[in-house]
């Protein structure tokens, strides 16, 4: 069973590349309009300088907005959660900014914000933070009204009914919040850059598959794409790990 | 109204006196507009175990949550130790659900009402581990609550409210979502718990011979609004095991409470 979930998965990739490598090999594609895996593979090694930079780069963006969304998330959601009136008045502002696209979005926020670095920033976080909020306040909505009940008869102070029934009553919503951002914020920050075609040394992995993209340098676009899935991969399982940890007890016997 | 169920208007005066919680012609109103109680006047003696029982809606679970203060009457008075509790240890309440935080352990959930107070994990260790070995639960400090049984989880939750040794017990229908042999088993097993210390016991239920087996006097309750209509002594001495479900006054008794608890729910039943 143990060996199954490993091997099948890994057995269909493997065939997958073979298949790829030799139909490339037996049809004698040009790598400029498809490159066979073992030449992306040398073209991330050729490129890894620059491609490498790049990445950290992405990577940065990415994990600074999703820790971004998460801190914004849960203010906001704590707000919310504190104040009705105050979620009834911005909660369609926060909607607004979830529903629009962040392509369209993007090129405005490099009109007004000079840093480059600081728009992409705000795009990821834009795109990362809604799920983490509408969880939270759903988390906050959700404890038991009887605990609550039973901390005030116990004449709780209001920093113990946050931190021993309000947080831990949240977090497994946080968390799945978390999961789903992690996801966005990397699709954030490749959107922007995107759009922002900023070339230079201190960009990202989306301006290298835009600059290979220029020069028709297919395999690098495709040992680019490599390491923006390794990352996206990289997020989900670390995150999944994190919140398989918190919450082991409470969603492994339920 | 048969000759055996007396009046409670007028309270009894031994009661009065020695009287740990008392509401005095407590009316009370939601702000949706419904009236809830209409005039409950009722008093608990110190180390009695008093049982309202009565049909669904009529109010049952207000009367405990005036008690305990987490409701406040529209008119009238509730005398009980909560008002004056600054300290949040007179009084404790049992619900239906066991309502066990689930990212805690069986002893972590125990503490909680000593942590509240500023216990430490090591201060409260042994008062914690001798309620648990009373509940039966000895053995599971360390097992968290979806891993445990309906009944399990609910003398969890009877541990937890026995651990800061209140002076008022208020149990609102904790058995009912409990198999029969369950119920019957917790219910011999809470007059152990209840017997010996002087904790005045508050215990909400619609069945009837629940409320017999346990309490010392028994109130019933009509609704809309929600009142006192009967009250029923029940003279058994204490302990009460298996064996009294089977004596004659038990049944007595029994029948007695469902006839009043019959009439008590069809004036609920006649439009107003």
């Amino acid at each position: 069973m143990k060996l199954g979930n490993i091997f099948l998965p890994t057995a269909v990739c493997v065939a997958l590349l073979l298949g790829w490598e030799l139909f490339v090999w037996w049809a004698e594609v040009p790598a400029y309009t498809l490159p066979a895996p073992s030449a992306v593979i040398q073209s991330l090694v050729a490129n890894w300088s620059s491609l490498a930079g790049s990445w950290w780069f992405t990577v940065k963006i990415t994990l600074s907005a999703l820790g971004l969304a998460c801190l914004g998330g849960v203010l906001i959601a704590s707000v919310f959660a504190l104040s009705p009136s105050t979620e009834r008045a911005l909660f369609p502002l926060a909607v607004v900014l979830q529903v629009t696209p962040i392509v369209a979005v993007a090129p405005l926020m490099l009109i007004y914000i000079e840093s480059t670095m600081a728009a992409l920033l705000l795009c990821a976080w834009i795109v990362a933070f809604f799920p983490i909020l509408s969880n939270t306040v759903i988390g906050l909505r959700s404890i038991d009204k009887n605990l609550l009940d039973l901390f005030r008869l116990y004449r709780a102070t209001p920093w113990q009914r946050l931190a021993l029934l309000r947080a831990p009553s949240a977090l497994p919503y946080f968390l799945a919040g978390v999961k789903i951002s992690g996801g966005l914020s990397l699709i954030g920050a490749v959107t922007a850059e995107m759009v922002a075609g900023a070339a230079g040394r201190d960009t990202g992995l989306a301006s290298r598959i835009l600059e290979a993209s220029f020069r028709t340098e297919t395999p690098k676009m495709f040992a680019a794409l490599l390491l923006l899935v390794a990352t996206g991969v990289m997020v989900f399982l670390i995150l999944n790990f994190l919140s398989r940890k918190l919450l082991v007890q409470q969603s492994s016997f339920e | 109204m048969t000759t055996r169920v007396s009046s409670v208007i007028e309270l009894d005066d031994v009661a009065r006196e020695l009287a740990m919680i008392e509401l005095n012609h407590v009316t009370k109103r939601f702000d949706s507009g419904l009236l809830a109680l209409g005039g409950v006047s009722l008093s608990v003696a110190q180390g009695e175990f008093v049982t309202i029982l009565g049909p669904s809606g009529c109010g049952k679970s207000t009367v405990l949550k005036l008690v305990a203060g987490l409701v406040m009457p529209t008119e009238g008075t509730v005398v009980s130790p909560a008002q004056t509790d600054q300290t949040g240890r007179s009084t404790a309440y049992v619900f239906q659900e066991p309502t066990l935080l689930p990212w805690a352990n069986v002893f972590d959930n125990v503490w909680l009402p000593l942590r509240l107070q500023g216990q430490s994990r090591f201060d409260a260790n042994v008062v914690i581990t001798r309620v648990l070995e009373q509940v039966g639960l000895g053995e599971f400090h360390h097992t968290y609550p979806a891993q445990l049984s309906g009944g399990m989880k609910m003398r969890v939750s009877i541990a937890r409210a026995l651990v800061s040794q209140p002076q008022v017990l208020l149990m609102d229908e904790p058995f009912a979502a409990l198999d029969d042999i369950t119920r019957q088993r917790l219910n011999v097993d809470l007059l152990k718990w209840w017997h010996g210390q002087s904790m005045s016991a508050m215990f909400v239920t619609h069945n009837v011979a629940e409320a017999v087996f346990l309490s010392q006097r028994v109130l019933v309750m009509g609704a809309r609004p929600g009142k006192v209509v009967a009250e029923v002594q029940i003279e058994q001495p204490y302990p009460r095991d298996v064996s009294f479900r089977q004596a004659p006054v038990f049944i007595h008794h029994c029948q007695t409470l469902t006839k009043a608890l019959d009439e008590a729910s069809s004036v609920g039943m006649q439009p107003r």
